[in-house]
């Protein structure tokens, strides 16, 4: 329900309820003689507008804007960074990728690896950056564009989306008609992640794959052939980190693990 | 060999020009600086060009497409209401279908162990979308919660957003309330108007009230397209909704399985493999 569809609903005279209010004073005096009439306002009263907010102690956010959480939501680097999880969806995911698989991972590796295998848990950590790495940048670089375009979009949508009313079910295309879309919610996000999913998907794997030997290389000065037994769970790629550490790291598959390399 | 006479660059007439005349130097510095902002708006202008090619080549003819059609007929449903998640389970499948039939194809290995590896790789990707999905949707009403305190949080600092011009002034931290509560806002203010909506003869009003009567709201997102109104903020809700999805997908993929189950499970595997080395040994000893 809409609440401009009541502050302008017509009463009493003709005359008066034609005009739009659009006067904030009106507005608050309005709820004032409402707090104030008990046989109108249900016996409410509150700062806000006749509803009873004294009721809402059960149910409010205490502490609000003071606990650690708070502080963090407050501050506008966060909201920045949520705002690209929205607008760039696809570079968020890469900056998850970078996060959780170049640095949780990475760490809980070296945390967790015994005497015999921290040689290998390190190149293991390696190889998961350089992946991370990798692949926040190519997308990043990649997406750019297209980020910008998807934009354009967003903000002036009848320019590009003139005559879809139908389809993305709304009365006329605008800003704000679309945020209420749910065909459009749903096929934006599909459009915003395709190129990186359906396109970029395994080329960017491929890559990342050529590029992994040289960064462990010349940026951690390690060598797959140099090293000693070389860390078998060194995945292929991001994704594939889970496919190939579960095999290379079972004992049940040890006697394959050549042919996978 | 020594070099006694200056350059021609350097001779007298221009070093006499440097110094009494700091002056132009200052004024040749901007012209330098000039040819630069020439050059980057030229690079602005075409990288602008090409995202417009890009939104009407790829963005528009996406949403005109038969696939936009047909895609939005068939995802009508609550389940496809999240289609980070489903974009993210559609990634992880294709690279897994990729490097399973690389495995199948792979000449190296005998038919029976590209076989084992490929149901391996296929185990993992099965068990790992499945528990993301699952966490995915046990954290919904969680995060909602979240969602709720963070837009709660961005409405301390902008007071805009709090529409005070319409609303009064209110509170961030009673928003569940009022948006549990919010017939009874709209009701109150109703009534101070009801003689001619409460008529019998007024549809319109009979209408507005039945709405009314229901009307609460659960999610903070509607509640801001109703009534807070707010662009910035509805983008911020739909973010915190993408950041925790991709989160869960990304902790699953990447870290819950790989690390926290794998880890384990390699430890009961190496387990059971000694523990068979074992017996063999003393199978083979006794023969």
């Amino acid at each position: 329900m809409n609440i401009d569809s009541i502050k302008n609903y017509p009463t009493g005279s003709s005359v008066k309820h034609k005009r739009k209010i659009t006067n904030a004073l009106e507005y608050r005096q309005e709820s004032a003689e409402l707090c104030d009439k008990k046989s109108v306002n249900r016996g409410y009263s509150g700062s806000f507008t006749g509803i009873g907010i004294n009721r809402a102690a059960a149910n409010d956010f205490k502490n609000l804007g003071n606990t650690f959480t708070d502080k963090i939501f407050r501050s506008k680097k966060f909201q920045n960074i949520v705002e690209i999880f929205e607008n760039k969806t696809v570079v968020a995911s890469t900056l998850v990728a970078l996060i959780v698989a170049g640095v949780a991972r990475p760490l809980t590796n070296i945390a967790m690896a015994g005497d015999k295998d921290k040689e290998d848990s390190m190149y293991a950590a390696a190889h998961a950056i350089s992946s991370a790495v990798i692949g926040f940048v190519i997308s990043s670089i990649v997406m750019a564009p297209f980020d910008k375009a998807f934009r354009k979009i967003k903000d002036d949508p009848k320019k590009y989306l003139q005559g879809l009313e139908e389809l993305l079910d709304v009365k006329e295309i605008g800003k704000r008609k679309l945020e209420k879309s749910k065909p459009y919610k749903k096929i934006s996000k599909v459009a915003q992640m395709i190129p990186d999913t359906l396109v970029l998907g395994v080329p960017k794997a491929m890559l990342t794959i050529a590029l992994i030997p040289p960064i462990l290389k010349y940026v951690f000065h390690l060598e797959k052939g140099k090293k000693k037994g070389a860390a078998p769970q060194a995945a292929q790629s991001q994704n594939l980190d889970v496919n190939n550490n579960a095999v290379k790291n079972n004992p049940a598959f040890s006697m394959i693990k050549g042919g996978v390399k | 060999m020594l070099v006694t006479n200056q350059p021609q660059f350097l001779n007298n007439a221009n070093i006499k020009y440097y110094k009494t005349a700091p002056n132009t130097q200052r004024s040749y510095q901007p012209q330098f600086s000039g040819v630069s902002t020439k050059a980057s708006s030229v690079i602005a202008d075409k990288y602008d060009n090409f995202t417009e090619w890009i939104a009407n080549n790829y963005y528009k003819k996406l949403y005109n497409s038969k696939f936009a059609k047909s895609f939005i007929e068939h995802t009508k449903g609550k389940a496809w209401n999240n289609m980070t998640t489903h974009m993210s389970a559609l990634g992880s499948t294709l690279i897994s279908s990729m490097y399973i039939i690389r495995t199948l194809e792979n000449d190296k290995l005998d038919h029976e162990k590209r076989k084992t590896l490929a149901i391996n790789d296929l185990l993992t990707w099965g068990i790992s979308t499945a528990m993301a999905y699952l966490a995915d949707a046990k954290l919904g009403n969680w995060w909602d919660g979240v969602t709720t305190r963070f837009t709660a949080n961005y409405l301390l600092d902008n007071k805009k957003a709090k529409r005070v011009s319409t609303l009064g002034d209110w509170n961030p931290k009673d928003i569940r309330f009022m948006m549990e509560n919010w017939s009874d806002l709209v009701n109150a203010r109703i009534d101070k108007i009801n003689a001619k909506i409460k008529s019998p003869e007024y549809k319109g009003g009979r209408k507005l009230l039945e709405k009314v009567e229901k009307q609460a709201y659960t999610s903070v997102r509607d509640f801001n397209l109703d009534v807070l109104k707010n662009r910035k903020l509805t983008t911020l809700i739909d973010g915190m909704g993408v950041l925790k999805s991709l989160f869960v997908f990304g902790m699953i993929y990447r870290y819950v399985v790989p690390v926290l189950v794998m880890k384990p499970a390699n430890w009961i595997g190496q387990y059971i493999h000694n523990k068979k080395a074992a017996q063999n040994n003393e199978n083979a000893q006794k023969a």
